[in-house]
């Protein structure tokens, strides 16, 4: 199952820039109700969700572990982090696999939309409420047209301060 | 240094690069100073000089600084006479050449020229001794030997003609060391292919002489031993005279003489020439890693021993006294030996006639060279460290890393295609047959490409004799170190990491572990602590093991220490005592009253686990007070390719080590039973084994709860067999072993995972980790 659902970001219906630079873009995807974006400069591949091996005794965020062409990745299921209700997974869910602190680490979301540039200028800082769980994870709120993205912080959500994470491993 | 930034860095990298150049341009004119007409080359390389001394000045390189200050002085002599010059003159603007060529060598690699002060001092002696003979072309090049830092001269000592009386041996050497420059211009010319087969004969030299010289402080009377020793220095002597390398030679020189006057009896070993003749050693080898233009990653080794060697030298005051002390005495053993009953003065005048002389004062002085050449090199950046084993043919490791990869993907892909579901029921006689053929061939592509990171464990094991000599030493212990299994191989890279571990616990084992002799005798224990360093293999790691026979560790010593540093608190009884002893390695634990500047500081322990883990290793405590301790270190292959069993509990499958399963059999009612605790147990002949539901300690949903309905597995580890309890066993298969990912961390009972057959993946199990699991969670109930 895991070849046939392989795309890049280009045929995921996603709008590439014609410009080369990363600077100031960001994936956008969704999930529950609401869009998020964060870096490009993170994201390696975007799969298909595929099967996904589970791991015993480990946060319950991190559903298990997937096989990529040989390689190794665990992949978190985005909604767990926010605390949201799981929905079972359709053809529009996603694996997007990201690089950070060198380690390759896949995020389970409902649905990728596209790569669009946001601007410093566009980028709000986020509010101080704490509506809903996923706030520690936000890093601005971004305009774009008339719709608001919440930009996210990827290391935030890959390694959280507050509880146990294996910063210290 | 390394807070230097990357600009500046930058920097330094190309004034290096472009001074190297200018010096290459230039050189081809130095010997049209012999013309008549010279003005414009001299002009030129007036230029060169003076152009790198303002440049090295600005880098804050001062000794570049100074030689090409001196340098210029001799070009603006040159410059004012406007004749020919001599071919002494040109000789030494060759060797400054060729030094400033080395300065800048090693600038660009420690990004300082700091530790080359000492030569450089030996460079503008000889370029003042040219600016006087190029000023007084009439007077006799002798007289002008000495320096300005000459000693007071011995009146008794003539200063005409050649005999030239000196206190300060610098020049002496120095004398030697013009020649053998003059030398070096014409052999400068030597290609790398010799060096390299020079670099990887002398480095076995000096391995050999420095094994010999460690065997021999205890047997002093072998003499087949010591005239082995006296050969090996010798060739060691010949090769660095024939490549040029006067320096080396000389050291070599001095050595042989030492080991000759031991061969001919009139000298007898013990530890104060041992000493002596290994601090040689280390400033050869010092020289060796400075000529070879890469070393090995085993840089943390280095500087370890290096840390070792400074720690020892700073407080070693008292020390250097002593051994000066008994230098003194040496010499006059020799001199009265030699039935001369001369004083030491004309001694030194007799000796003086020689350029290259051999006397013990001078190996005191190379002594406190290489005191203060440690101490400089611990604290600076050190030289590139010297290869851990002789290398044919040099290639990059970046090269050999992505091998390994691609031979790690090939073995996935392989039982990927050969067990393809695609393939399933199907009878093909002649596919099996070359699959059959692949499979075995990628298995010993797998074997070397393993085997060509792999390296015995020797060389590791030969620098732990130094270490332990060095450190009882220090510590007034008597201790004697057995090593066995020293031909166990490991990855290279693995045992550069395992180095700095092996130190702390040898440095461990040595300091709080062997006993004083006193205390030891008074215990009705052998005077000299015994230390086994062993090395094998088990199943799927490599374990290396550290025994010693010393006082063992108190339990009650390290809860105290545990509960008074917030490491631990509550009920510790029921900790065992390997839970206890695993205490020493949390951070800022350490049990010594006083802190040794060797360890005690409460960092090495917590150090040497991380590393270990950080090899996906681990590190095992047993100890008996009174008795010893035993610290076992494990450290898996790296590109293992596991034989497992495959199992199915539920939707998950693992897989087991193949050798760790013992039997499998179907249970019956009457086999099973609850001990009093509550514990399942599986009778099985005349053993009662635990039984260990994975649905239990892995949350998963099983076919079925009922034993009956299910396979038990017997599985073993260390000793121990327990009964597994699964939904079915799927089969056998070969897999390469990856590990989980960094992200998530340790998994207690899971030591990876593999690729099966059909893309899935099947979680490996890590037998002693999965019996803890299952213990502790009986405990918690």
């Amino acid at each position: 199952m895991q070849t046939e659902d392989l795309y890049e970001v280009e045929d995921a219906g996603v709008e590439l820039d014609t410009e080369n630079t990363l600077e100031d873009r960001y994936l956008t995807f969704k999930t529950g109700d609401e869009q998020y974006a964060f870096e490009i400069e993170y994201v390696t591949e975007i799969i298909g969700i595929q099967n996904i091996t589970p791991v015993p005794n480990i946060k319950p965020f991190i559903k298990g572990i997937i096989n990529l062409r040989g390689i190794i990745y665990p992949v978190i299921c985005v909604r767990k982090r926010f605390n949201i209700p799981e929905i079972p997974y359709n053809d529009r869910t996603c694996i997007i696999i990201v690089n950070v602190n060198n380690n390759g680490i896949g995020l389970i979301v409902d649905e990728v939309a596209e790569v669009i540039k946001i601007l410093p200028e566009q980028i709000s800082p986020p509010p101080q409420t704490n509506k809903g769980s996923h706030s520690k994870f936000i890093k601005g709120i971004g305009r774009v047209g008339e719709n608001l993205k919440i930009i996210l912080d990827i290391k935030k959500l890959l390694y959280d301060i507050d509880s146990d994470i294996n910063e210290k491993e | 240094m390394s807070q230097m930034d990357n600009e500046t860095r930058e920097m330094i990298m190309q004034f290096v690069s472009e001074s190297l150049d200018s010096l290459d341009t230039n050189e081809p004119l130095v010997e049209n100073l012999k013309l008549e007409d010279n003005s414009e080359f001299v002009n030129s390389i007036f230029r060169v000089f003076h152009t790198l001394k303002g440049l090295s000045g600005f880098f804050e390189m001062f000794v570049i600084n100074r030689v090409t200050h001196e340098a210029e002085t001799l070009l603006d002599i040159m410059r004012k006479q406007n004749k020919a010059q001599s071919e002494d003159i040109i000789s030494v603007i060759y060797s400054v050449f060729d030094f400033l060529r080395e300065l800048l060598n090693r600038v660009s690699e420690n990004l300082t020229d700091k530790d080359a002060e000492a030569e450089a001092e030996d460079m503008i002696l000889i370029i003042r001794d040219a600016i006087n003979r190029v000023q007084n072309p009439d007077l006799s090049e002798e007289d002008f030997f000495l320096s300005d830092e000459s000693q007071t001269v011995s009146s008794e000592v003539s200063n005409q003609s050649e005999e030239v009386a000196v206190e300060d041996e610098d020049e002496i050497m120095f004398a030697a060391q013009q020649e053998a420059q003059a030398a070096d211009g014409l052999e400068s010319l030597v290609s790398n292919e010799l060096l390299d087969q020079y670099l990887s004969s002398a480095y076995e030299l000096i391995d050999t002489a420095e094994n010999n010289l460690i065997i021999l402080e205890n047997e002093p009377n072998n003499y087949d031993l010591i005239a082995n020793t006296f050969r090996v220095i010798h060739s060691l002597k010949g090769n660095s005279g024939f490549m040029g390398l006067s320096e080396i030679e000389e050291i070599s020189m001095e050595m042989e003489s030492i080991l000759d006057s031991i061969r001919n009896k009139e000298l007898q070993i013990d530890t104060t020439i041992v000493n002596i003749l290994l601090s040689n050693i280390e400033t050869i080898r010092n020289r060796l890693n400075a000529l070879s233009p890469e070393g090995s990653k085993s840089k943390a080794l280095q500087e370890t021993l290096a840390e070792t060697s400074l720690s020892l030298s700073n407080n070693a005051e008292a020390e250097k006294i002593n051994l000066e002390d008994s230098i003194e005495e040496t010499d006059e053993i020799e001199f009265s030996n030699k039935e001369s009953q001369q004083d030491l003065s004309t001694q030194k005048e007799i000796l003086a006639q020689a350029p290259k002389v051999e006397t013990k004062k001078s190996k005191a002085k190379s002594v406190k060279k290489v005191e203060t050449k440690q101490e400089e090199q611990a604290t600076a950046k050190s030289s590139p460290p010297a290869a851990m084993a002789k290398k044919d043919i040099r290639v990059e490791t970046s090269k050999i890393d992505k091998l390994f990869d691609l031979v790690g993907e090939l073995i996935t892909i392989e039982t990927m295609v050969t067990n393809s579901p695609d393939l399933q029921g199907l009878e093909l006689p002649n596919f099996l047959k070359s699959a059959n053929m692949l499979n075995k061939i990628t298995r010993e592509l797998q074997e070397v490409a393993m085997s060509v990171r792999m390296m015995p464990l020797e060389n590791l094991f030969n620098k732990m004799k130094r270490l332990v000599r060095d450190v009882s030493l220090k510590m007034n212990k008597k201790v004697n170190l057995e090593i066995s299994g020293q031909e166990t191989e490991m990855d290279k890279n693995v045992i550069d990491e395992v180095a700095d571990p092996l130190v702390h616990i040898l440095r461990n084992a040595i300091d709080h572990g062997i006993e004083p002799p006193e205390v030891r005798i008074q215990k009705g224990k052998p005077e000299y602590g015994s230390i086994s360093l062993k090395a094998r293999y088990e199943g799927n790691e490599i374990l290396i093991i550290v025994k010693d026979d010393g006082a063992g560790i108190n339990r009650d010593k390290i809860l105290k220490k545990a509960e008074e540093r917030g490491i631990i608190s509550g009920n510790t009884d029921k900790l065992t005592d390997k839970e206890v002893f695993q205490l020493i390695f949390e951070p800022g634990f350490s049990t010594a009253e006083q802190v040794t500047d060797i360890s005690g500081r409460g960092v090495g322990m917590d150090v040497v686990r991380k590393n270990i883990e950080k090899l996906h290793g681990s590190v095992d405590i047993e100890s008996k007070e009174g008795f010893g301790s035993t610290f076992t270190l494990r450290i898996p292959l790296t590109l293992a390719i596991m034989d497992a069993m495959l199992i199915r509990v539920g939707q998950s499958r693992y897989a087991l080590p193949l050798l760790a399963v013992t039997e499998s059999f179907r249970v019956n009612r009457n086999m099973i039973s609850k001990t009093m605790d509550g514990l399942e147990v599986c009778k099985l002949r005349d053993d009662v084994l635990p039984v260990i539901r994975l649905h239990e300690l892995f949350n998963i949903v099983p076919d079925s709860y009922d034993l009956e309905k299910g396979i038990m597995i017997i599985i073993e580890s260390r000793e121990k067999q327990v009964a597994l309890f699964a939904d079915e066993i799927i089969g056998q298969q070969q897999a390469v072993i990856k590990g989980l990912s960094d992200y998530i961390g340790k998994v207690a009972g899971i030591t990876g995972c593999m690729i099966l057959g059909d893309g899935g993946i099947g979680l490996i199990i890590d037998i002693e980790s999965l019996i803890e699991l299952s213990e502790k969670s009986v405990l918690v109930g």
